[in-house]
């Protein structure tokens, strides 16, 4: 099996399988609804391959990093903007 | 109907938007025609800087003047894009080029540019966040920066509101000319006429004249911009390079946060005289930009260590043989050339509507124009 990682994800603790993206581990849990725009559209996933940036999270404190090209690690701090 | 007009002004970019509001706010009746769309060529991709130093020495009352213009145009335009004086830093990363950078500030102080040298440590006070090694900077604190967009809409809603009537997505096919001056334009939809015809083309001008019988030596410069994601402030200045060698450290290459949070990365690279089709096409930024962009962007400012790229483009911008603008009569009596920017003429662009509009109206233009006219590369051209 796996080993798993410890992440941070809007302030509670989130084990995930070593290896997994953000966004892989984001649409697993919580659908395909990842944030909303400013003017309340929804966003998630949408190219999952770094091409379209509608997966934009916080992580360690960095705005607007791509979920989908950013590997889960243990200890990260995941913000999904409100 | 035929439509007649007191002047055509063919492309929709910065100079041609600028050239219709102030021929319409003289009271002239104009039409602008737009290929594309309004903006959408290089003026859309503009780092949009309004700078006056370490430009050029004999264009300095100009830049000067224009500098001022834009600022009167924020005012009375109702602040609709984005004017930011920011000033501008000019890293300089040799010891060799402090000399240089002295050189511009002296002759350019007594005429009223006002820059200064500044120590690493006092660049610290006006931009925190350039803690990467360099030598010294230059400080143009009257330096200031547009949306380039949104400026283009700003201009051509000015000229609407004085009368001016224009279409995008209407290509100029031809000039017509007849027993030796202008009578007019014609498009696919139709013709116009007017005495007058002034082509802002940017890089395309030059196919523009070939219509009328005028060649002009202007070329097409490949200029490549990258854009990271929003970021918190994080470059509060607009940075520029003064080495004088080719590459990612020459004069050209300028750094800057626009206010929608996006760093913005722009050179030239040597040997960036792109093919003629060039211009035509969407090419790709060249890898090599990629990976020296970054690393002068992470060598200055270490904290973009690890922000995310989110996108790249390449414009062409029109150079002529002495790098300075074409502005002023050609060929057949009442032909008009705009073009000619060399990579600098969002800040021109309020002088060179000026010098046309004096032109089109006879007057004597208070700006030095005889560095612009067309006539100085006759002898070029001709066989
Ligand atoms: C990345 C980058 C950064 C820059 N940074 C700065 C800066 O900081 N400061 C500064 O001062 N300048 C800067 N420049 C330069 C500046 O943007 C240009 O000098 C300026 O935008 C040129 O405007 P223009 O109106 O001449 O050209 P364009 O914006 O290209 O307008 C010409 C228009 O003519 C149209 N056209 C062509 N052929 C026809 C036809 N047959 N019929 C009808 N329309 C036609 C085109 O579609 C186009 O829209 C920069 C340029 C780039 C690319
Ligand atoms: S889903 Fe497209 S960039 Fe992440």
């Amino acid at each position: 099996m796996a080993a798993t990682v410890r992440l941070i994800v809007n302030g509670k603790a989130i084990d995930a399988p070593e290896g997994i993206s953000v966004g892989a581990l984001l649409h697993a849990r919580n659908g395909a609804v990842l944030r909303q725009t400013q003017h309340g559209a929804p966003r998630g996933l949408f190219c999952g391959m770094g091409v379209c940036f509608d997966c934009l999270v916080k992580v360690d404190g960095r705005p607007n990093v791509r979920a989908c090209m950013t590997l889960a690690r243990d200890g990260m701090i995941v913000e999904i903007p409100a | 109907m035929v439509k007649t007009v007191d002047a055509i002004v063919i492309g929709g970019g910065i100079v041609g938007a600028m050239t219709a509001a102030t021929l319409a706010r003289r009271g002239l009746a104009v039409h602008l025609l737009e290929r594309g769309a309004f903006g959408g060529a290089v003026s859309g991709g503009s780092l949009a800087c309004i700078n006056a130093h370490m430009n050029s020495l004999d264009e300095l009352e100009t830049l000067k003047w224009c500098g001022d213009a834009w600022a009167g145009l924020d005012d009375r335009l109702g602040h609709s894009f984005e004017y930011n004086r920011s000033g501008k830093i000019t890293f300089i990363l040799r010891q060799a080029d402090v000399a240089r950078a002295e050189a511009w500030i002296a002759a350019e102080t007594p005429r009223g540019v006002a820059a200064r040298l500044l120590t690493p440590a006092e660049v610290r006070d006006v931009e925190p966040g350039l803690t990467g090694p360099i030598v010294a900077a230059t400080w143009h604190p009257e330096a200031a920066t547009v949306n380039p967009f949104f400026a283009v809409r700003a201009m051509l809603a000015d000229a609407a509101d004085h009368g001016a009537t224009m279409a995008s997505h209407t290509a100029v096919d031809r000039i017509l000319v007849q027993n030796g001056k202008v009578r007019g334009v014609a498009t696919a939809t139709g013709t116009v006429e007017a005495p007058h015809v002034v082509i802002a083309a940017g890089p395309w001008t030059a196919d523009v004249a070939a219509t009328a019988g005028v060649t002009l030596p202007i070329v097409p410069r490949k200029a490549q911009c990258l854009a990271t994601t929003a970021q918190p402030p994080t470059i509060l200045r607009v940075i520029g390079a003064c080495e004088s060698d080719g590459g990612i450290e020459a004069g050209y290459t300028q750094i800057q946060q626009a206010r929608s949070g996006q760093i913005l990365f722009n050179t030239v690279l040597s040997g960036g005289q792109g093919d003629p089709s060039g211009r035509n096409a969407v090419p790709e930024v060249d890898r090599r930009f990629v990976f020296d962009s970054i690393e002068m962007l992470m060598h200055l400012f270490p904290a973009t260590r690890g922000i995310e790229l989110m996108r790249s483009w390449v414009r062409y911008e029109a150079v002529t043989p002495d790098d300075r603008f074409v502005i002023g009569p050609a060929g057949p009596e009442g032909l008009l050339i705009a073009a000619g920017d060399g990579g600098t003429g969002f800040v021109r662009s309020p002088a060179i509507a000026e010098i046309i509009a004096d032109r089109i109206e006879g007057r004597e233009s208070h700006f030095r124009t005889d560095i612009y006219a067309p006539s100085r590369f006759d002898a070029l051209v001709e066989p």
